[in-house]
């Protein structure tokens, strides 16, 4: 029963997708906005300085701190986490398991895309805060998404599910003391780096959450609430996150989505770029969710069940060609890179966001297991 | 309280549905079972296609001759840009005959006439620019929702394609195969969801009885968007037994034929890789309302813009793998969306052509390193 009305919930959302595409127009909007101005989108600021954010598809122009403090090591370690929605719970199980095992480094730039973005700053803070880890991913699973539904998203509401259950996570994740801590290691040359996308500009932005952490900014822990949020809110599963900004002295916002919508995994604004010292690094990929084919014939051909397929196989193929552009990046940059991800064999839940608490504990434990045996590959 | 509003909404839809059934077709499979995927062959002697993510190196040997490859992507109406650079290009007096030609959905349209060379152009413009002036009749939405194959009938693309290979292209297909130069579609096996790559010469030089309806139907299935276009039926023998595949748009898994990465590290050689991607990999800032149809209508052309952008990178890294050249044409951002209205669109496809064959004409690349 469960398995069927997801897949109807499945196939609305794809019509409503076709839908949207057929440029058949809502009839009511929710929030009022007061977008930056497209010609201003390139100085709309939060604050003047520090500089915080940074355009995700280009290298930093100038006053890039990102890239300051890594030439202090000799084989710098970096983490990128990957998209993936509940698929998430196999990188959270991944660290705590490296953490068992014993090796897992500290790592220097930790990056995260979506349900990456959630993980991403425990993960950073070191093993001290896989309690919280696990304890975050408990409760994600015990709660389940409501909303004003399908048809109301037909209708024109911002969104399907309730972001309630992710907003309480992720305060949990990021509170005052983890604040302070991030600063402080940002102070010490490390980075923690997220992405979201600025669907006016439809660009990537990549996000110095230590920069922000370490700034005089009054709301800086609301802003990285919000920020994680934006990386996380899937478009027309969850409300878009409005990000208020400045330009000459006027208050816009920006409208921000799921970063995984430009990119399911990020290393460095720009890419792995000539800026980054060639070194004898290594680049850990934690990519969450499946690289590799799975077999599945469709018995009774109609657009739903071609749909419902096909879709999910775009998404599987773009989050592979993300991880090949940068494989060939960071070997281009003399990096070693390790890459871990759901193998094909590991059941496929009935639908990403009405997954049942056994399979993701599931999933959480075969990620413990993989962590704690230390199984990477080099290529998808 | 939602759930099962929709399951009213359904069984509401579905009972329309069952009172006009009119026009729905069904497809009946006798699908490859799972475990066999790998045997699935053709009575052909030679090999006629690949898995995508598996080409053979032998494909790679153009890179070391002084060889023009050139690489058509997906995008739809958009192919029009395409069609319009190619003989603009012709215009140029420079367009060289290529080597090796690959295309992926309307790329695979384009293809078989671009590697004929420019004595189709007239073909090309006459068939890929007039899009427009058929509109494309189908069972429409409601029938989709319950359960015809597709949202549009693909009797107009299938029509397209019959002009495109006939069987005076077919022989001068399989002869310029017998010269060693190349032909390749893609596709995507969606029971396999793997990417497959058809050597189009090979099969027109083949002795199977029906290679012409094979090549038109392999082209059939690299265009055919999944929900919109019916998907296609390709049969295949094991053990003389028969089954189908099920075959969509190549673009689902790659919007380029990717080629084999044979040549890393083997220096500089005098080949050229010419891309032509028919769509904008640039941003179009616009402003986005607040509300879930205008989200997703933006977010799902961004998220399918930024996975071409990948795809443009990844064959961007394998011309440089291979130490060729490469160069890059795409519809310069700016350019207006196609129009909603069927009236506007004819307007609208002369206009990309023509932009097509202006950039072409002068030679116009968006980058080339």
């Amino acid at each position: 029963m469960n398995s069927l009305l997801s897949k109807v919930a499945v196939g609305l959302r794809l019509l409503t997708i076709t839908l949207a595409l057929a440029a058949v127009a809502g009839c009511s909007t929710f929030g009022i906005r007061h977008p930056v101005p497209a010609a201003a989108a390139e100085t709309a600021a939060l604050i003047p300085t520090p500089v915080i954010r940074y355009w995700g598809d280009e290298l930093p122009k100038a006053n890039s701190e990102i890239f300051a403090g890594l030439g202090k090591t000799a084989n710098p370690k970096f983490l990128a986490l990957s998209g993936g929605g509940m698929n998430g719970a196999y990188g959270a199980g991944f660290l705590i398991g490296w953490t068992a095992r014993g090796d897992r480094p500290k790592f220097d730039i930790v990056t995260g895309i979506s349900i990456g973005a959630v993980i991403a700053p425990m993960a950073f803070l070191g093993p001290r805060y896989d309690k919280r880890l696990e304890t975050v991913f408990a409760n994600l699973v015990d709660q389940r998404a409501k909303g004003p539904g399908v048809i109301a998203a037909l209708l024109g509401a911002p969104a399907i599910a309730d972001n309630t259950p992710l907003r309480a996570a992720i305060a949990q994740v990021i509170d005052q003391q983890a604040l302070d801590e991030i600063a402080a290691e940002h102070r010490a040359g490390r980075r923690l780096l997220i992405g979201t996308t600025n669907l006016d500009a439809e660009r990537p932005v990549v996000w110095d959450i230590g920069a922000i952490a370490n700034s005089n900014i009054a709301n800086r822990l609301e802003l990285v609430r919000t920020i994680i949020l934006a990386s996380a809110s899937v478009p027309g599963i969850f409300t878009p996150v409005l990000i208020r900004v400045n330009v000459d002295g006027r208050a816009y916002d920006e409208l921000h989505v799921d970063g995984g919508v430009t990119q399911q995994v990020v290393l460095l604004p720009g890419g792995v770029s000539a800026d980054l010292p060639k070194s004898r690094g290594t680049l850990y990929v934690i990519y969450n969710g499946t690289i590799e084919p799975q077999r599945d014939a469709i018995q009774q051909v109609s657009s739903v069940s071609v749909l419902e397929r096909a879709v999910p196989s775009l998404l599987k193929y773009r989050g592979r060609g993300d991880i090949l552009v940068l494989e060939a990046a960071a070997r281009a940059r003399g990096l070693k890179y390790l890459l871990t991800a759901i193998s094909a064999d590991f059941p496929q839940p009935d639908s990403l966001f009405l997954a049942s608490p056994a399979w993701l504990n599931e999933l959480f434990a075969f990620g413990y297991k993989n962590g704690r045996a230390g199984i990477w590959q080099t290529h998808p | 309280m939602i759930t099962s509003a929709k399951a009213a909404l359904r069984a509401a839809l579905l009972g329309l549905a069952l009172a006009s059934t009119a026009g729905c077709t069904s497809m009946v499979r006798d699908p490859v079972p799972l475990a066999m995927i790998d045997k699935a062959s053709f009575q052909s002697a030679t090999p006629i296609r690949y898995w995508g993510d598996q080409l053979p190196a032998a494909y790679a040997s153009a890179y070391r001759s002084n060889s023009h490859i050139l690489s058509l992507s997906g995008g739809g109406l958009n192919g029009a840009y395409g069609a319009g650079y190619l003989t603009g290009w012709t215009a140029r007096g420079t367009r060289p005959s290529f080597d090796l030609v690959t295309g992926i959905s309307v790329g695979a349209m384009i293809a078989p006439l671009a590697f004929l060379g420019s004595r189709y152009d007239g073909r090309l413009q006459a068939i890929l620019a007039n899009v427009g002036s058929e509109s494309l009749g189908g069972p429409g939405l409601l029938a989709m929702l319950f359960g015809a194959p597709a949202l549009a009938d693909n009797a107009v693309v299938k029509r397209m394609i019959a002009e495109i290979i006939d069987e005076e292209t077919l022989a001068a297909i399989a002869s310029e195969h017998r010269k060693g130069r190349r032909l390749l579609v893609g596709t995507t096996n969606l029971d396999a969801e793997r990417p497959v790559v058809w050597d189009i010469g090979a099969i027109a030089n083949s002795t199977l009885p029906n290679r012409l309806e094979l090549v038109r139907q392999v082209i059939l299935a690299s265009a055919a968007l999944p929900g919109f276009f019916p998907p296609v039926l390709i049969e295949v023998t094991i053990d003389g037994k028969r089954y189908d595949e099920l075959h969509v748009d190549g673009g689902i898994t790659q919007q380029f034929v990717m080629l084999p990465g044979d040549g890393q590290g083997r220096g500089r050689s005098k080949s050229t890789l010419y891309a032509i991607y028919n769509g904008t990999t640039q941003p179009t800032p616009q402003i986005v309302k607040a509300s879930g149809l205008s989200i997703l209508g933006r977010a799902v052309p961004t998220l399918l813009k930024y996975r071409d952008r990948g795809d443009v990178r990844e064959l961007e890294n394998t011309a440089r793998a291979n130490g060729i050249s490469y160069h890059l044409a795409a519809i310069p951002g700016g350019f207006p969306e196609p129009p909603t209205r069927n009236a506007q669109l004819q307007a609208w496809l002369n206009a990309l052509y023509a932009l097509g064959f202006k950039n072409g004409s002068v030679g116009n690349w968006q980058s080339s390193r």
